[in-house]
């Protein structure tokens, strides 16, 4: 059965709420997913240079190509929409090293708190998404 | 100048007269310190303060150090001590621990203005740890590293200072000066370094700060080879101390 980005959100909160670490560290995993995913059609829909990194593979990629979007080259999209793209960009780049301390740094400790704000800042991310796909009427997540 | 909560002798009148009127001479220095040995023999706690007075007037900083060193041995909770020991520390390039100190102090304080002191202290070391040099040698383990990553993709200490200048601006507007820890080099996963601040603060506090950092980023232009290394942010405190 397929599901979208708000069903691993749900996941995450579910998750977020669990007395153990494992639990809580999969929750900013799948916070960030949701948020990585729900940006895919906005990265399409961008016709852009590659970004400058040498070595990126296609999280850094996306998050890239968004706080590097040159606005001289996209006279088409509004200014404000933009600087939105950009900062989900930074968002992004955000929420994915916490994902990283996640899934890889298992010797930190990650507290409820930890897993609440990688959700917080994933809630931040779609909204400014789903304001960007309408201003760019791109069909909305 | 903060004075000592505890009535102190007449010596450190003699030192701030002295140090009015540029009258710290090799002798008086002598006589000022034999005094405080006399001193010293009936009331330790307050011969240490005030050496540290004196050694702070003269610059000899390690040796104010020591003094508050050893007064905060007796007294670890006197605002004026931890104050002057967390002074000591930043005087003497320990940031970190200095900071620990300006937290304490601020804790101790009971006055206002001890409180703005110990504020203006945690501030002024706050800026200095800021500064992304003495950021990364915090971090021995972790310095070569980001070195090696800033030579091969051409990227200069200056080229980063916008980093600690924006988020110290945002924390100072936030007046989320209560952080814990620096927390560096999270991933090194398309090298790609991130530069944080743990706070002492709420996860949705965190998410906000968050959110005005990526706000103040997207308003400049950064360079593709900065832009693309280094992501910097705040984590709320609590979990990780390591």
């Amino acid at each position: 059965m397929a599901v979208i980005e708000d069903d691993l959100l749900h996941l995450a909160k579910d998750l977020a709420s669990a007395p153990d670490e494992v639990r809580r560290r999969t929750a900013i995993s799948r916070a960030y997913y949701s948020a990585f995913l729900r940006a895919e059609m906005l990265e399409r829909h961008i016709v852009d240079e590659p970004p400058s990194a040498s070595k990126e593979g296609v999280h850094a990629y996306r998050s890239n190509k968004f706080t590097q979007l040159n606005r001289n080259n996209h006279s088409d999209i509004d200014a404000e929409v933009v600087f939105k793209i950009k900062s989900v960009g930074y968002l992004l780049k955000n929420l994915k090293a916490q994902r990283v301390v996640a899934d890889y740094h298992l010797d930190r400790n990650i507290s409820a708190g930890d897993a609440e704000q990688s959700i917080t800042e994933a809630e931040s991310i779609a909204t400014k998404l789903k304001e960007i796909y309408s201003a760019l009427q791109l069909p909305n997540h | 100048m903060a004075q000592p909560k505890t009535k102190t002798s007449q010596l450190i009148d003699e030192i701030n007269r002295a140090t009015a009127n540029s009258d710290l001479s090799e002798f008086k220095v002598a006589t000022l310190k034999k005094q405080i040995a006399d001193l010293r023999k009936v009331a330790a706690q307050e011969a240490n303060v005030i050496e540290g007075i004196l050694e702070t007037q003269l610059g000899n900083y390690d040796s104010m150090h020591a003094a508050y060193s050893k007064a905060l041995k007796i007294n670890p909770f006197d605002w004026f001590t931890v104050f002057n020991y967390g002074v000591s520390l930043d005087r003497t390039a320990d940031w970190t621990t200095a900071l620990t100190y300006a937290q304490k102090a601020r804790e101790c304080a009971t006055r206002p203005e001890d409180l703005t002191d110990a504020i203006a202290l945690i501030e002024s070391v706050l800026q200095k740890l800021m500064r992304f040099n003495e950021l990364q040698r915090t971090y021995d383990s972790n310095y070569e590293y980001v070195v090696r990553v800033m030579d091969a993709k051409g990227i200069k200490d200056e080229d980063l200072s916008i980093f600690p200048e924006m988020l110290s601006s945002i924390l100072r507007e936030r007046r989320a000066i209560d952080y814990d820890h620096f927390v560096q080099l999270l991933t090194e996963e398309d090298e790609n370094i991130y530069v944080g601040v743990k706070l002492n603060c709420s996860a949705q506090d965190a998410a906000e700060i968050n959110d005005l950092i990526a706000a103040r980023l997207a308003e400049l232009e950064i360079p593709p080879n900065v832009d693309s290394t280094f992501t910097m942010g705040v984590l709320m405190g609590g979990s990780d101390r390591g």
